[in-house]
């Protein structure tokens, strides 16, 4: 089966749905750590600038996008916009580049 | 040309295999289906479906290089080699190229597809403005190949429960007719978790339709249409 460009889309967001609960469990158990103690905060600290920090930092906003555009391309439709075999490709394949490129910025963004 | 062909004979073997062909197309040979039936003439025990040759009937619908399609309709051109056909995915295969559509014709017969007016039988017809007859145009086209529902996911999932794309486009269709008068039952049948909302607007419907027609669509309006009578 050859799955149209919207069916990508579909299905990453769904995936990036998942990998958002997870990583905003992981997030939260950072933020704790940093405040629980000025040691906690230090040990957070090395770990956003390490040298993969950006790659690692990128997917996580990448998770973020994907799914954000995913949903706003889903509120889209949701008010009868977008429909139609040609803007459905086009508005997919939009989430799927402008996704990437937030994270690509992010990488390069990273302090 | 090259073919790789799902073969599926109960008779012989319980697994299904791809089988390949090499066809010499002579000229004039435009259409998928024009290929499958010289192939057909090379060996009769290949089974397909066709009748209308020309994208009204709908039967000759299947998965062609991944995609479904109706063979009457694919050039041959725009198709790369090996050109791979299967049966329609996620429907049981009776043979080859034949799928049992039961379910899809189930589900398609539970959206009643039909005119619904108890009252009485006009003399001689029941009117419609041009206005409220374009409001069919879109919906009305269908041929129930079931290209879109057999490439939805929803539906492969539940197709006991989930209606489908065709059967959804066909209850919008009636649901848009002036001259239907039991839009509210028709409502009340798909406000369900399943029937209805089990689309999650993948749009795989809208992106094979061999006609063109947008079956996501007319789901979001049925969608509008439940979310105002509850307002």
């Amino acid at each position: 089966m050859r799955l149209p460009v919207g069916a990508y889309a579909s299905i990453l967001h769904r995936i990036t749905g998942l990998l958002l609960i997870v990583l905003t469990g992981l997030g939260l158990g950072l933020l704790k750590a940093s405040l629980q103690s000025a040691s906690g905060f230090d040990a957070v600290t090395a770990l956003l600038v390490q040298p993969s920090a950006p790659f690692f930092g990128a997917l996580v906003v990448w998770v973020a996008a994907q799914h954000l555009y995913g949903g706003l391309r889903h509120l889209t439709l949701d008010v009868h916009q977008g429909f139609g075999r040609g803007a459905s490709r086009r508005s997919a394949a939009l989430v799927l580049v402008l996704a990437v490129s937030t994270a690509l910025g992010a990488a390069l963004l990273w302090p | 040309m090259r073919f790789q062909i799902y073969r599926y004979q109960p008779e012989q073997s319980d697994q299904p295999y791809l089988q390949d062909y090499t066809l010499d197309i002579p000229p004039g040979t435009v259409m998928l289906l024009d290929a499958l039936m010289l192939l057909k003439a090379q060996d009769e025990s290949l089974s397909f479906r066709r009748s209308c040759r020309e994208g009204v009937c709908g039967s000759d619908a299947m998965n062609i290089n991944g995609r479904n399609g109706l063979a009457c309709i694919t050039r041959l051109k725009d198709l790369a080699e090996p050109i791979t056909l299967r049966p329609l995915p996620g429907m049981p295969v009776i043979r080859d190229l034949i799928v049992d559509l039961t379910s899809f014709y189930t589900q398609y017969r539970a959206v009643r597809p039909w005119l619904i007016d108890e009252g009485p039988e006009p003399e001689i017809e029941r009117r419609q403005s041009p206005g409220d007859r374009d409001q069919l145009d879109g919906l009305y086209e269908c041929v129930l190949c079931a290209c879109c529902t057999t490439s939805c996911p929803s539906f492969w999932w539940n197709p006991d429960q989930f209606l489908g794309p065709a059967a959804l486009l066909q209850s919008y269709r009636f649901l848009q007719d002036s001259r239907d008068q039991d839009s509210g039952q028709r409502l009340d049948d798909l406000e369900d978790p399943y029937r209805l909302y089990r689309c999650h607007t993948i749009m795989n419907c809208t992106d094979v339709c061999p006609k063109g027609l947008d079956p996501a669509r007319a789901i979001a309006g049925i969608k509008g249409l439940l979310a105002k009578r509850r307002l």
